[in-house]
Formats: structure tokens, sequence, C-alpha cells
């Protein structure tokens, strides 16, 4: 068995991952950043097309450049990097992870710990969706690796549950390569991707956008031969009569993904519903040398924000090793119009990122922070989506102590 | 002198791995490329008492027996058999009275240890449940297993033990000029044989057809089920949670699996013969499991589900198995209309098949002197190896150390091991190791199995299939 | 006189474009956009609209069997099928460095094929 030691163990060498280490070693610390696959990137390396990094490098990337960028800076910065290594365990009381590898067993003692693992995608059978059990039903994210890295097309004819980004993308990639893809379909009445992906992946090559659209059944012998889709009310039950079939033999699911979290659960804490660790704004879970970044801790729609939140993981880790400390913390609430929210707890003095998502659209609305009946923050008046995340940045100082009373809470007034 | 069994479920992987003790010739043909991938797939795993069969039925005379063969059977097979306990709950006095009437019927069948058990200490137990219960008929003897692991071990032993199998080869004709047995016909070969054991399940009627025997009223029973998420799940129930039975059956369960997940289901629709090939799930059955299996346990989370799935299940008009040789076809011996508790009282009934033939028959087997009644799993290494010996296996062993399937955990060792005890599609993969068995369902993992299976079998990507071989999973290159 | 309604795709804000044409098809106005590049793809997209298009090419002899690729800037969209069958027509061999230019001035159109990663050779 194979010990070694360093003062910061990132697990996860995608965005966050890296982020975080890049942000780590330029404060001088020693880091390792262990990822279970052969490469540094994560799922950027199959997300070929582009859209990545217009914010955290001011320059248009696809993902494997995104991710080569990232990369080439951990380089510069001496970080070690150890690949197919997968975590078996933590041994909280020594602060050791360990892990198994081709090469055997690694014990990793560290003196702070940034766990960013990612997420995974809703699996099919999560969906309820009666038919037969057949081949021919894939993740998007499982279409995308066939497509772009093992070299195989998922099939001929395909039809896409769920307009999220990737299943538009994937829209596009599969109708490049000679696939015929019949249809979007999505559950709510609204598309659940950036309007430009819309724009691109669908007009652009005028494949239906079906809003209020779910599949209702799967049909086939052995491979998948029929889907069929209904439209649902303003309650999301299936209006009757309007059952629609499709002869596709592909079915592409981009329906969510949820916090990649089950190797950690039983060491730190995370959200029952969500499934992402729990975190306060400066990352810390709720072990003080745990710090957790990027999709396991929700679901962000940019990789340049998961980067970001990395960065800030790297900070946080590097001033708890430097400096000992463990501020109070105070619970950051939803209130109304909010869906998703990054944090769910406030460290006093510290500046307030918060990335939220709104639970349902927004004609004109704004955004506002505030304890109890004091207010914190006010955004400008705007529309807002479920699909686009909203970035707001809040300076330590324009935070009055009127939160420790009770908590922050964010909401989205209507206007 | 040579024996065809024409299914490879859970009772004729059992009775060939029984024929095999023997120096006799044994082969068994089954249709599809695995073990175990008809009824024997998806039911509901459970090891039942025998309470629940009437006196005089072969259901009570097989059950009890077969449930106490499981632990030999377990370790012989290294098999997850776990004897969990069931109770069954009533939530009033009607029913209270229908678990009198299951105890004493229990008593009469030699079932042990069952008790009636009162409001608080079934709480005690298992918190989770209902609150509104007033009683539960307690029966520490059930269990759970992983049917599709019993096929599996079966044929591994059994072919250990000199049985020839035949995977991915149908039996389209079988000769009995004469009234006799003679050859069976399959769509590949052609084979002299002097006895037939008609283990087809859901397809037992067309085989004794093709034999000319009696016609066996059998059809097919739909069951639906739910599978929720081992992580998030696992502390709801540890026992098998029944409701009280009806004319309908046993009703809507709620199980725990071996693997800590929960299964929820089955539903129970009679089908028409003709429909013996359906597998799909419905809206209206899901929403039954949900309703029913939540009055047994409210706190159940539906949106923790991972996989909806059905299986069939024969019937008999009799609601009872049909067994034994044919009056009229030499040689034909019928295991069929294996209903519930079949799984439980599969281990019986070989037994049972064995000297059934040699009396019927008037034949003698003779112990085999090299027989060998046991057999090893793939080992699974996450969390059952210290961390020295782990790290020792991998030095002698790299793939030990390279991790494939995420969520549960496997090795590409694991499913090299798997490949080379005859697994050649992406379920036998699953089945064997339980890759892509977890809250991704393959996710993260099934394109690595399917370049390891590529890699391992030397046929290319497009070959390999789910399960049947019309399932095939990538269709062809996106650059030639 | 017609309005075209449009979403910006210069970056991930999304901002809603209206441009105004005339009934001889010639820009009148152009609202909504947020920045001049915005309105430039616009301009750009009522006239004649333009892609970056992102694929992969067979990778002879390498570790992997494709690399990802790119255009060097945007190309008519009316020409995304061409190119994508010149494409699907190539090979490269490995090894494939990070904007190796793969085929050069592709359709005429003046951009060039990138490749987005490097494929080692085997």
């Amino acid at each position: 068995m194979n010990r070694l030691e360093t003062d910061i163990l990132v697990i996860g060498a995608g965005a966050a991952g890296m982020g975080a280490a890049i942000c780590a070693a330029n404060s001088g610390v020693s880091v390792i950043v262990v990822e279970r696959n052969p490469d540094a990137g994560g799922i950027l390396n199959q997300c070929i097309h582009n859209g990545f990094g217009l914010h955290y490098f001011k320059k248009e990337f696809t993902g494997p450049e995104f991710a080569y960028q990232l990369y080439s800076k951990t380089k510069e910065s001496g970080i070690q990097f150890l690949f197919n290594h997968f975590l078996l365990q933590l041994d909280l009381k020594n602060k050791t992870a360990i892990f198994a590898s081709e090469e055997g067993i690694k014990l990793i003692a560290c003196k702070a710990l940034i766990y960013t693992a990612g997420a995974r995608e809703r699996p099919f059978g999560s969906l309820l969706i009666p038919g037969d059990r057949v081949s021919g039903i894939f993740t998007a994210g499982v279409a995308q690796r066939l497509t772009n890295i093992e070299n195989r097309l998922p099939g001929t004819k395909a039809l896409i549950l769920g307009s999220g980004d990737i299943g538009l993308i994937m829209a596009r990639r599969l109708t490049l390569e000679g696939v015929e893809v019949v249809a979007v379909c999505e559950r709510m009445p609204y598309p659940g991707g950036l309007a430009r992906n819309i724009d691109q992946c669908l007009k652009d090559f005028g494949i239906p956008l079906l809003l209020s659209t779910t599949v209702t059944e799967v049909r086939g012998d052995g491979r998948l031969r029929e889907v069929i889709t209904s439209s649902l009310d303003e309650n999301y039950n299936i209006i009757e009569g309007t059952q629609r079939s499709w002869s596709v033999d592909t079915l592409v699911l981009s329906v969510g993904l949820v916090p990649s979290t089950t190797p950690i659960m039983d060491y730190f804490s995370i959200d029952s519903k969500s499934r992402g660790v729990i975190v306060d704004n400066c990352m810390r879970t709720d072990k003080d040398w745990i710090f957790s970044a990027g999709n396991c801790v929700i679901i962000y729609d940019l990789v340049d924000y998961v980067t970001y939140q990395g960065e800030m993981a790297g900070r946080s880790a590097v001033n708890y090793i430097k400096n000992g400390n463990n501020p109070a913390r105070y619970p950051i609430k939803k209130g109304n119009g909010v869906g998703v929210i990054n944090c769910s707890y406030y460290v006093e003095n510290s500046d307030l990122e918060l990335y939220i998502r709104v639970n349902k659209p927004k004609e004109k609305a704004k955004l506002v922070v505030r304890s109890d009946n004091t207010i914190i923050y006010e955004g400008k008046p705007s529309a807002f989506i479920p699909s686009e995340m909203v970035r707001v940045k809040i300076k330590a100082e324009k935070i009055d102590d009127s939160f420790k009373k009770s908590s922050l809470v964010t909401e989205i007034i209507d206007l | 002198m040579r024996i065809c069994i024409i299914g490879g479920g859970i009772v004729g992987t059992l009775i060939a791995r029984q024929l095999g003790r023997f120096d006799i010739e044994v082969m068994l043909i089954e249709k599809e490329y695995d073990a175990g991938l008809g009824v024997s797939k998806a039911n509901s795993a459970i090891i039942h008492a025998g309470y629940d069969d009437e006196p005089g039925t072969y259901r009570a005379r097989f059950c009890s027996k077969g449930n106490m063969l499981y632990d030999e059977l377990a370790r012989q097979l290294d098999i997850e058999v776990v004897r969990v306990g069931s109770h069954v709950l009533a939530f009033n006095n009607e029913q209270r009275n229908v678990l009198n009437k299951l105890y004493q019927q229990g008593l009469n069948n030699n079932i042990r240890n069952l008790r009636i058990l009162e409001r608080d200490e079934i709480l005690d137990m298992e918190p989770n449940i209902n609150p509104d219960v007033v009683a539960s008929l307690y029966a520490p003897s059930a269990g759970i297993t992983e049917p599709w692991q019993i096929c599996i071990a079966a044929t591994e032993n059994a072919a250990a033990n000199g049985v020839e199998f035949h995977f991915n080869e149908e039996v389209i004709d079988i000769d009995a000029q004469g009234n006799k047995i003679r050859r069976v016909i399959t769509d590949k070969h052609e084979y002299q044989v002097d006895y037939v054991i008609n283990a087809a399940g859901l397809y037992a009627d067309r085989i004794a057809n093709m034999a000319k025997d009696v016609a066996i009223p059998i059809h097919p029973r739909i069951g639906e089920y739910i599978l929720l998420n081992k992580f998030t799940t696992a502390d709801l129930i540890h026992s098998i949670i029944f409701p009280t039975p009806s004319k309908m059956g046993k009703g809507i369960l709620v199980i725990p699996t071996v693997d800590k997940g929960i299964l929820l289901g089955p539903t129970s629709s009679d089908l028409n013969y003709r429909l013996k090939d359906l597998r799909a799930t419905s809206s209206e059955g899901l929403e039954q499991i949900v309703e029913n299996a939540k009055k047994l346990i409210p706190g159940i989370d539906i949106k923790e589900t991972v996989k909806t799935f059905a299986g069939c299940r024969p019937e008999t008009s009799q609601k009872d198995f049909y067994l034994g040789a044919s009056r009229k076809i030499y040689g034909f011996f019928n295991v069929a209309g294996m209903r519930s508790p079949g799984l439980t009282a599969a281990p019986a009934i070989a037994q049972w098949t064995c000297e059934e033939l040699q009396k019927t028959y008037n034949l003698k087997f003779n112990l085999k002197k090299d027989y060998n009644p046991y057999r090893k799993k793939i080992f699974h290494y996450y969390n059952n190896i210290s961390l020295e010996d782990y790290d020792k296996e991998i030095q002698r062993y790299p793939e030990a150390g390279r991790f494939v399937c995420v969520c549960n955990k496997i090795t590409e060792k694991e499913v090299i091991e798997a490949i080379k005890r005859g697994a050649t599609t992406l379920d036998a993969i699953k089945f064997r190791t339980r890759a892509m068995f977890g809250e991704c369902q393959g996710g993260f993992c099934t394109h690595k199995i399917l370049q390891i299976l590529s890699r391992e079998l030397g046929f290319p990507l497009e070959k390999i299939v789910y399960n049947n071989a019309k399932s095939y999973v990538v269709d062809g290159k996106v650059r030639k | 006189m017609k309005d075209v309604d449009m979403v910006c795709i210069q970056c991930p804000m999304g901002c809603k474009i209206k441009v105004s044409l005339d009934d001889d098809e010639k820009v009148t106005e152009i609202s909504g956009y947020t920045c001049k590049s915005g309105k430039d793809y616009a301009l750009q997209e009522v006239t004649d609209p333009h892609r970056v298009i992102t694929t992969s090419i067979k990778v002879i002899g390498g570790n992997l069997p494709l690399v990802s690729v790119k255009t060097s800037k945007p190309v008519p969209k009316r020409l995304v099928l061409e190119i994508m069958d010149i494409i699907k027509n190539s090979q490269v061999h490995a090894p494939v460095e990070l904007n190796q230019i793969i085929i050069s001035n592709i359709a005429g159109t003046g951009s060039d094929i990138l490749a987005t990663k490097s494929v080692e050779k085997l």
C-alpha cells in the first residue's frame, strides 16, 4: 500500500476540481487531484460543441478546449494528478481518503479535502414510463459519449425527451451525423435549455419542439420500435385523445442531472431532496475540513459558474489550512419563486455569491435578498426563466448583521 | 441413456444440477442467451415461509420443504439467501381473522416459529409500517434471494459436473413416434434422447404440444414492479411486508432486496395465453403499486424509483404446479405451471423430479465419483476484503483495481470473470456482477462494458445486445 | 415591412433582438441588443446566417477513433451540409495536436477545420 500526504486533496478533475486545485496551488499549498477517469475535464471531453468559457475565459471554447485550458493552468501550478483512481472510503478521523487503482491501494492524508464529483443523469427507469423494456433508450450523456468518443451511432431515427441543453445539443449532433430526429418533447410548458440552443440546435434544422408533451409509452420487441407521446394539461395530467405514435428506434433522454453524492453520503451532509452536498457560501460542508463545489452541490447551467465555485472552494480550503478559522454561519432560505440556490449558509463577514434558479418563468420580476425586513440586495427588474441561472455578487459590507437574528431570505418578487 | 431438460429457468437449472450428480448423460436446451431470463428473472424474489398453501396441494408439499433446502443450496452455490422474515399485516378484525386462519394452516404445513404479533411489537420491529396496523402474522423463515443468481450458479455447477448446456437454441419439434420420446429437434441440431423434462415455463404448453402430450392448461399472469434506489430507501423496512391476502392473491408487497434496495409489487393480471411474451408495464399497474404499497409503508417516496419492470408467471386452472410423468407419452416428464411459490419450491421439486424419474421409468442413477456440489461466486472486492489483501490482489490482477460500475463499485476483474463464465450480453453482465444495476442504471458504465465485452469476446460493438438477439445497442459507426 | 425576432447566440445571455426590414428586405432598424457583437450578429443573421460547426473526424492509428473538430470561424449556414459531407469523407493520421488544421479553407469559406483536442498515436 502506498501512502501520500498533501495539503489539499481534490476528488474529481472536472471544471470544479481543476478550478479549486489551481486556486489552492497558486496560494503555495501542495495539491493532489484524484480522478476516476483516465483524463481531466470530466464530461467536458465529450461535449465537443462550443459555447463554453464566455464568462471565465472571455472567449468561446468547445468542451475539450475548455478542459485543456484549465488543465494547462494546473500544469503551470505544479499540481499532481492521479488518474484512474477510485474512491473506496474516507477515514474522517485521520483525514485520509483511500483509493484503488491498477497500481494498488493508495492512502492519501490531507489537511483539507475538496469534493468535486459532478453529477449523474437521471435514468429512464426513474421516469415510470410504462411499456416494454427494450434497448435503444439512452440518456443524452450516453448517446453523446457513444457518438463523440466511441464512434458509434445510437440508432437511425430518434425522439428526444426533455429540452435541457444536452438534449438540444444532441438533437443537432445526431442530425448532423445522419440520424433523423423527429421531435424534442418537453413536459413543461416552456423549454428547459438556453434560448440560443433552441435556435441553433432545433430551428436551424427544422426539428419540432413539442411543449407540454411527454412520452407515455415505449414499445418494441428487444429494440425500441415505437414511442407514444401525449400532451399534458397545466397540472401535468395526460390529456386523453392526444396520444401520438412515433416510429423510432432511439429515445434520447435529457431529463435532468442528479448530484453525485452517494459515495460520500455517510461522511458529510447532503440535501435529502436535491441530493446535493450542503455547503455555505465558502463551499464548506458540515465538516470543517471538507469543501465541495460544482454539480455535486447544485446543477449549474454553465461550466464557467462551476469553475468559479471550484475556485471559491479552493480559496476557502487554503484559508482553513492557513488560519484554521471556523467562523459562524447562518441559514440562507429559499423564499417565493426560488427553485434552486447554490448555498444553504452564509458565513459572516464574507462576500456572498449566489446562483439562483427560479421555479417558474416570470415575465417581469426582481430578485431580492433580505433579512427579516432589511433589504440587502435588490436586482434590476427583468424576465426570469428556470433554464437560465441568475448570478448575484454582494459585498460583505453590504450585509448588515440583522440576518444573525433570523436568516437570509432570497426571493423573486413579481412586478 | 440421455435426458434432455427443456428450459433454463430456476427449475430447469436446479434439475440439471441435481441430475448432474449422477453418472448419466444430461443436456439442457434454452432458447435465450442466458439462464433465468424468463419467469425466473422478474418476480418477487421471495423464499416464502409456506403458510399460504392449502393442504393437499403440490404447493404445500414443496414450499416449506424448498424453503428449508435453501440454506444448504446457498452454502453450496455461494448465493445470497437472507432470512429477513415476513409480516402479513392486518388493519381490522376481519383481516385479523384471516391471519388466524393462515397461522393454523401454517401449523398444519409444519412451518416453524410462526407468530401473531400485536401492533406495538410490529412497530418496534418495523417503525415505518402504517401505524394503523392491528396485527401481523410473522414468519421468521421467509427470506429473499436473487433468483437469476441461482439459475446462473446452478448452471455453472451443473456444467462443471458434466451437464451439457445449449443456450440460444430453440426446440422446434419433439419426435415422440409410437408415444415414446425419441428425438428433440432444435433450430440448430437434432438430438437422440430418451427422456424429456419439460421445464419450459410459460412455453411448457407449446413443448407439450410438440410432444403430442395432453394439453397443459397454463396462461400467463403478468406482474409489474417498481424498484427503489438502495442508497436512499434502504432503511425503510427490513422484512417482507404483505397485505392480508384476498381472493385476488397475495397482493402488492414491499420487499427488501438482497442488494439493499426496495421492491414494490407485483400487480396481478391474467392474460390471454397468446400474450405470454408481454413484459410491458402499464400506467394503471404502476399507479396501483404506488397506491397499495403506501397503504403498508406510507413513507415510500416514489421519486426514488430507479427502474420499473414486469414479469409473467405461468398460472394454471388448478392454481397449483403441474408436475409428473406424462401418462400418454413415455419419457415425457412435466415440471410446469411454476406459479408462486415456484421459486421457493424449486429445490424440493428438483430433488423430487430426480427420484420420481427413477421410480417412474424404473431407472437407477449412480452417483458420480467426482461430483462436486460447490461453486464459488464471482468475488466482489468492494467492502469485502481488507485493504492490505486488496492491495496484494491488485498487484497480481491490476484489473481488480480498475472500477467499471461506479454506483455498485464493480471492477473490470469482476466483469471479465463474468465473461469467462459465459456472459455475452449486457444483461448477463448485470445479473452476474450487478454492474449497471445501481442508481445511474448504466449511465456511467454501459460504454465501458460494451468495450470490455467487445474486446474479450472478439466481436464488434454492433453485435453486442442487451438480452435477446433483437436488442442491439449501437447502430453502426459515426465515421466508417 | 416585416420584423424578425431572434435570440442572440453570441453569448449565453440570450438577448432578444428585433430586426426590422422594409419591403426590399433592407434592414431599417435593429433593437434589443446589448453589445456590438449582438448587433453584428443580428445583421448577419437576417442577411446570411453563419454558424460554427463542431463535429468529429476519423483518426487513423490513434488512441481514440475520433478527433473533435470545429470550423475556425462561423461558416454560412447554407453550406453546413456540404461541409459535413467533406468532413465525413476525411480522415487524419495520429498524432493530432490541439488546434491542428485538418482541412484548410473548407468549401472555399476561408474557414479551417481545427482539431479541438489532441489524439495520441497508438
